[in-house]
């Protein structure tokens, strides 16, 4: 038996260890209790936020920090001296059954480092889960990560007992994962995605599918780089979501760039244009492309496409089809959706798409309602709006991490 | 339908589903279109107005109840009962509104967002849907040295039987009970049963903590404190999601 004192220290080293992993999404799977503990709903729960707006959902953790791995930007990598600890599965599935039942927390997610081998590691991980699933009957959500280059057998069994698998790519080129993370394997990770794709066909097997997450700013990779890579992973492996994370120096080294803060304002350009790709009907080339290769730092990526397309505007909103509707600014999926459904039955002024939801401070530019546009001064010039929208677009721009449920 | 009179006729009614639809009955029957309805906890006594109060009456609500349902349909009933657990003052003028038009023009009356009641209908039941939601995560139990998780709320909204309907599928096996401390009323679950109990006497509701509950609450802190990413801070963006009202039931937040 371990002391309370041991499990808080072995808690705080191994919850810090794992924070710098993105993801903490409950959604997708839609799990009932039957006569076990805990369900899982499909559209995901935040039941806490951390001091910079990040939703927490799973118990974050590694099992341990133990790693025979050496990426430079990792916390845990070998050359690291730090101290080091292991939790048991028990431990780990008693933590999360008592957190589950005082509604702390959706499930848990759970990584380790490289422990022995990747199939080692892999079969602790599995241990853990059994405990959960077959002993305590819970059906809460599980994400688990996949070591890269375990076993096709024993990611089966562990994809049967999570609700979501993950391997991450870290690094969005081949060249700078080899030099960051020498010990990793690009071919390897692909692999295994498109294993997990395959096995996907099994309904019961990683209901909610696999995501990934590419580090941002510790290499030199552009934004275009970036998105088609992940409209690539998207394409060609089904994946649920990419995660990206805005690199923090937490090692010195000479492969490494040296920076006062992290890239957070490029990390939520690239997650807006996820969304514009996986929801909004955007190709990345559209958004980005060999001369222009970076998002605007102070305009988002559907304000920018709009005003490097400036002549497909405006469009009429009472009669402009779905997906035009969705590339106009300060119009989004629910109000695009609504502003379809009402003007089957009556005509839209200004004032009701005001109520609607659209944001008309940047939507104004770009739609006319019954021929007319927002304001009488007709043609609008370029340039002006770049500015007007420029002074504008100090209004907070929200972590998209919270927005589960939206 | 026969067009209503407009008048300057002002009611108190009980709130409640059943107090709205009386009222309704009572309007529905005289043709008097109300200028102003309001329920007896937010009316203040002026000297200017004379306001009728409706007592409540089950069978003219359940009159109404059939009528809607049958003139429009059932998930336009639904949308109104959902609506009265808003906490917005305006609330009865609103779905009074949104139901004198949805009489007029049918079923399709939720497209008909032109008119404003429509989408303040519609601003009102995100807004208690979306706190549902919150609470469904910010509920945080403690197990008593009965064991029974216990939970403190005091949501906006009245929220608690929304939030006790998750809670019945997700601890099926448990025993648990969740107070809205705001409107003295429970959600009690047991031996697989849920029970609404109003009018309760906070006071009166002793927990004493179970010895595990230490442990686990000091886990699940040191857990918060240590997932943190402190280069990354934004305590706008956190409150954005995680508004300080809702702070002194939330463990890993409250000030102790």
């Amino acid at each position: 038996m371990v002391s309370i004192m041991d499990l808080t220290k072995k808690i705080e080293i191994l919850t810090s260890s794992a924070k710098y992993d993105a993801s903490c999404s409950s959604s997708g799977s839609s799990r009932k209790s039957g006569s076990g503990l805990g369900n899982t709903n499909a559209s995901g729960i935040c039941h806490s936020f951390t001091s910079d707006g990040r939703c927490v959902s799973l118990l974050k953790i590694l099992l341990t920090n133990i790693c025979i791995y050496d990426c430079k930007y990792c916390i845990n990598r070998r050359s690291n001296n730090i101290e080091r600890t292991i939790l048991k599965p028990d431990e780990i599935a008693d933590i999360t059954i008592n957190f589950y039942k005082r509604n702390y927390i959706e499930g848990l997610f759970l990584s380790s480092g490289i422990i022995k081998s990747p199939d080692y590691t892999i079969n602790l991980l599995i241990e853990t889960l059994t405990i959960l699933r077959k002993k305590y009957n819970f059906n809460g959500y599980i994400h688990a990560k996949t070591p890269p280059g375990a076993s096709k057998d024993l990611i089966d069994r562990l994809g049967l007992l999570a609700d979501r698998l993950s391997i991450n790519i870290e690094m969005p080129s081949n060249s700078t994962l080899k030099l960051l993370a020498p010990d990793k394997n690009g071919e390897k990770i692909f692999d295994s995605m498109k294993y997990i794709k395959e096995k996907k066909k099994d309904k019961k097997f990683t209901c909610a599918g696999q995501t990934t997450q590419m580090i941002i700013g510790a290499s030199k990779d552009n934004d275009y780089q970036i998105m088609k890579i992940s409209e690539g992973l998207y394409e060609k492996y089904k994946l649920k979501r990419v995660y990206y994370s805005a690199y923090i120096p937490v090692n010195k080294d000479n492969l490494l760039p040296s920076i006062e803060k992290p890239p957070l304002k490029r990390e939520n350009r690239l997650y807006q244009a996820d969304w514009l790709i996986r929801y909004y009907g955007f190709k990345s080339n559209e958004l980005l492309n060999e001369n222009n290769p970076n998002f605007h730092l102070h305009l988002d990526p559907k304000l920018f496409y709009a005003l490097n397309n400036f002549e497909k505007y405006p469009v009429e909103i009472n009669n402009c089809n779905y997906e035009t509707l969705l590339r106009v600014p300060g119009i989004g999926i629910t109000s695009a959706k609504k502003i379809i459904s009402t003007r089957k039955v009556v005509k839209l002024d200004f004032d009701t798409l005001k109520r609607i939801g659209v944001v008309l401070k940047r939507a104004k530019y770009f739609i006319t309602c019954n021929g007319k546009y927002f304001e009488e001064i007709g043609i609008y010039q370029k340039e002006r709006i770049i500015n007007k929208l420029l002074s504008y677009e100090t209004i907070k721009q929200l972590s998209l991490f919270g927005e589960e449920h939206e | 339908m026969n067009k209503f009179i407009q008048t300057n006729d002002i009611y108190i009614i009980d709130d409640s589903i059943i107090g709205f639809l009386t009222l309704v009955h009572t309007t529905y029957k005289n043709k008097r279109l109300p200028e102003k309805i309001y329920d007896e906890l937010n009316y203040k006594d002026n000297i200017f107005d004379s306001p009728v109060y409706i007592k409540e009456d089950i069978n003219k609500a359940l009159y109404m109840k059939k009528l809607i349902i049958a003139k429009l349909n059932e998930n336009i009933f639904n949308e109104i009962s959902l609506a009265i657990l808003s906490n917005n003052k305006e609330k009865y003028n609103i779905i009074y509104d949104f139901l004198y038009n949805a009489f007029i023009h049918g079923t399709k009356i939720n497209y008909l967002r032109t008119i404003k009641s429509v989408t303040d209908l519609q601003k009102l039941i995100k807004n208690i849907t979306r706190e549902s939601h919150r609470f469904k995560g910010f509920i945080r139990f403690s197990k008593t040295s009965e064991n029974v998780l216990f939970a403190k709320i005091k949501p906006d909204n009245n929220i608690l039987f929304l939030v006790a309907n998750h809670f019945k599928n997700r601890l099926k096996n448990e025993k648990w009970c969740i107070i809205d401390e705001k409107r003295n009323i429970g959600a009690f679950y047991y031996n697989n049963k849920l029970q609404i109990i109003n009018n309760l006497e906070i006071s009166s509701v002793n927990i004493s903590k179970s010895k595990e509950e230490e442990t686990y609450e000091k886990l699940w802190k040191q857990f918060y404190k240590s997932v943190n990413i402190k280069e990354r801070k934004n305590t706008k963006c956190m409150m954005n999601f995680m508004p300080k009202k809702y702070w002194e039931n939330i463990l890993e937040v409250k000030n102790e």
